[in-house]
């Protein structure tokens, strides 16, 4: 070989060994940049689905909250209806109660709670217009001093009030009163008959 | 044996070709870089895509896992509140008498 075909040759070899490396070096540049933009990719597109996924956690979530609110809302509204379709016919047992022998002693509790209240010597009781059964003053007065033990004086108002049963005691001068119609009791005790109810039907959950 | 100038010559044009080679090969590279980017592009754009179609995935089954979460309370609801008004018609008699008596000052 001569002088001239070996320089040639070594010209070549150096030519293939650049454009290898030259080669190479750009596959493996091609090979990282694929890698990083695939990484990237996963990068961003776990941070799409991770948000999609928070997205819908916090919006079930206070789905939920808010259905177990919409629930008990329902079952509140449910009992309730229970309790006011107690509390209707209860006023109905009332008005059927006036109206029988046993409201007689009703009455007269009423009388002497009112009058035990009042702590006074001279009442008057004012009667619902229209009341069949009403305690006479003598019968209210011995009533009130069995109880209390102490004299003290009945009259019964010609004023009426407008009520389906019970009675107003009050003192002479009208200044102090107690009102045990039952439309007004009823509302006085609205709390006491609210808690009764629920402990009588639903006992666990008052 | 040529001449001095043709061996001359021979090496020159053999240097010319080396030259082009590396040329050829670096035009081969920036052939190659631009169709990486573009892969790169692909590949980002492509998972972005299949990412945002499985987010809307996701969010489509919100309703039925919604409608899931209303069926499981509300059925529990409807149950507690066919139980309180079972109890409410066997014990509701009680409860008026206590009304009455509460009313009527027995209690």
């Amino acid at each position: 070989m001569s002088g001239t075909e070996k320089i040639i040759e070594m010209i070549q070899a150096k030519t293939d060994e650049d454009e290898k490396k030259i080669l190479t070096e750009a596959e493996d540049d091609k090979r990282i940049r694929l890698e990083i933009a695939q990484k990237r990719a996963e990068e961003k597109a776990n941070e799409i689905i991770s948000k999609a996924n928070s997205e819908l956690k916090a919006e079930l979530v206070r789905y939920e909250a808010s259905a177990k609110l919409r629930v008990k809302q329902k079952i509140l509204q449910a009992k309730e209806n229970i309790v006011q379709d107690v509390l209707q016919s209860a006023r109905e047992e009332l008005v059927k109660r006036v109206g029988s022998k046993a409201y007689e002693a009703d009455l007269t509790r009423l009388i002497v709670d009112g009058a035990k209240c009042l702590e006074v010597d001279e009442l008057e009781l004012v009667y619902p217009r229209n009341q069949k059964i009403s305690l006479t003053a003598a019968a209210a007065k011995k009533a009130i001093e069995d109880e209390i033990g102490k004299k003290t004086t009945i009259t019964i108002s010609k004023e009426t009030v407008r009520s389906e049963g019970g009675v107003i005691v009050r003192t002479l001068d009208k200044e102090r009163w107690v009102d045990n119609t039952i439309e007004a009791r009823m509302e006085r005790l609205e709390s006491d008959i609210r808690y009764a109810i629920n402990e009588a039907l639903f006992p666990g959950d008052t | 044996m040529g001449t001095a100038q043709e061996e001359i010559d021979r090496i020159h044009q053999a240097e010319e070709d080396a030259k082009q080679r590396i040329e050829d090969a670096n035009a081969e590279i920036r052939k190659m870089k631009k169709e990486t980017e573009t892969k790169a592009a692909e590949i980002m754009n492509q998972r972005e895509i299949d990412a945002r179609q499985e987010a809307e995935r996701l969010l489509k089954e919100k309703e039925d896992k919604k409608i899931k979460i209303e069926g499981s309370i509300l059925s529990n609801a409807d149950a507690k509140v066919a139980e309180y008004q079972d109890i409410s018609k066997k014990k509701q008699d009680k409860a008026v008498k206590t009304v009455l008596k509460i009313v009527l000052g027995e209690e």
